[in-house]
């Protein structure tokens, strides 16, 4: 990471926080990201199914410092009976700084994660001008026993890809839950199915070729974390250049 | 007060089953159309989620609970004429003079477990100090059954019983005898149709 941030230490209500200004050039995604050959080979994989797992695409100290945000603040349990679509689990909400307002270091990046650099890296991968759906805020999802998402297809407004930002340390067994499945039409039958990581970046296109998808029930005592999000482009039709 | 159960009175061979086996069902529980009534009243009652993710010891349920005892003239509400009712009948029938008697509903809805507890120790609501269950009550009111691979059957522990629920049954268990769990229910079996009443008593 090159970091030409200024970094300053305050105390703030008893706590001391790292405020960097947000002209701080530290990097999000692992370097290789921005190698052309890397990005041409990740191309190439995309069109094959229009589904893609990046390993080990965060800055290798960015995972870490994401997971101790979501662990210094409470998660508000989250029923979503909506449309339909069932799904229970566990949500915090970070606000997103401004481009001139101080904020700690790991909001800078998230930030600049979330608004430049993921949908920067998944523009290039894809070959679509794509931007972030993030609003002003961005959601930290934590599953655990108990916890679902029943099937559903994303589709919304002008999004063109789900992105997920995996933050999940601990492996389990696909039997126990808690894995993404892409479903064929009937909403049963498994397709794929993509196991959480750690400082992975899964990319899934929503239009115009999309599939439903879940999170099964969590069966196991564990800690699945995730910042799940889409990213909006111009919707063309399926035969349209 | 009038009688709530349909049973006034345990046979031998029902008392035989309660003291051996720790456990008695009796079906039907409740009049029909008072039945239908008290689940027409937990539909709308403001069942509240609580999750504890405790890796051994958590929890995930949707609870309401209430005083059938309360102060105030609602002789005719259906929660409250249960509550009292089953105060009333249970301990005629079991043969225990009754101190306490709380009420909950737990709503059977995807995702709802209680790992392993003892229900003896359980600390009674509203009073100021712990008090012990010697029995507890379940009144099932669902009207859709499950197998019990799906999850969220009763489960007396140590003994591999597995009590589903049925509509407008009743269980009783004698705690002295085992704890109890609710394994993870896995499937959507009626977010407003299913309901099951406890009821704890302290002689």
């Amino acid at each position: 990471m090159t970091n030409r941030a200024r970094s300053i230490r305050v105390v703030c209500g008893g706590a001391i926080l790292n405020i960097s200004k947000i002209e701080t050039s530290a990097g999000t995604l692992d370097p290789r990201l921005s190698d052309p050959e890397v990005l041409a080979e990740l191309g190439r994989m995309w069109g094959r199914t229009r589904r893609l797992r990046v390993d080990d695409a965060l800055d290798p100290d960015l995972a870490d410092a994401l997971v101790d945000l979501a662990a210094a603040h409470p998660f508000t349990y989250l029923e979503r009976h909506v449309s339909e679509v069932h799904g229970l689990f566990w949500r915090q909400i970070h606000a997103l700084p401004s481009a001139t307002t101080p904020a700690p270091d790991v909001l800078v990046r998230l930030r600049r994660l979330v608004m430049v650099d993921l949908p920067d890296l998944a523009s290039r991968i894809t070959g679509q001008h794509l931007h972030s759906a993030a609003g002003e805020g961005v959601a930290i999802d934590f599953y655990t026993r108990g916890s679902y998402l029943d099937a559903h297809t994303d589709q919304g407004s002008d999004r063109l890809i789900a992105y997920v930002i995996g933050l999940t340390a601990e492996t389990w067994p696909a039997e126990e839950g808690g894995h993404l499945e892409f479903l064929g039409p009937d909403e049963h039958t498994v397709l794929d199915r993509i196991a959480p990581g750690y400082g992975t970046i899964d990319l899934f296109a929503i239009y115009p070729l999309t599939r439903p998808h879940r999170v099964p029930i969590l069966r196991k005592p564990v800690t699945r974390l995730s910042i799940n999000g889409w990213l909006t482009g111009e919707l063309k039709g399926p035969g349209e250049p | 007060m009038t009688t709530t159960l349909l049973t006034t009175a345990l046979t031998p061979e029902q008392r035989s089953a309660l003291e051996t086996r720790g456990h008695l069902r009796l079906s039907p529980a409740l009049p029909e159309r008072f039945a239908v009534a008290v689940l027409q009243t937990l539909r709308a009652a403001p069942h509240i989620a609580t999750q504890y993710p405790d890796p051994e010891h958590g929890h995930q349920l949707w609870r309401y609970g209430w005083d059938p005892d309360h102060s105030g003239d609602c002789i005719d509400h259906p929660l409250c004429e249960l509550g009292r009712g089953l105060a009333h009948d249970v301990p005629r029938l079991i043969g225990i003079a009754l101190t306490t008697l709380a009420l909950t509903s737990d709503l059977y809805r995807k995702g709802l477990f209680i790992d392993p507890w003892d229900a003896s120790l359980e600390t009674m609501p509203q009073t100021p100090l712990p008090r012990t269950a010697s029995f507890f009550v379940q009144l099932h009111l669902v009207t859709q059954t499950w197998p019990r691979s799906w999850g969220g059957h009763l489960e007396r522990l140590g003994t591999g019983e597995s009590f589903a629920p049925e509509w407008n049954t009743l269980d009783l268990f004698d705690l002295r005898q085992s704890g109890f769990q609710r394994p993870l229910l896995l499937e959507h079996v009626g977010q407003t149709t299913g309901f099951t009443l406890t009821a704890l008593l302290c002689p």
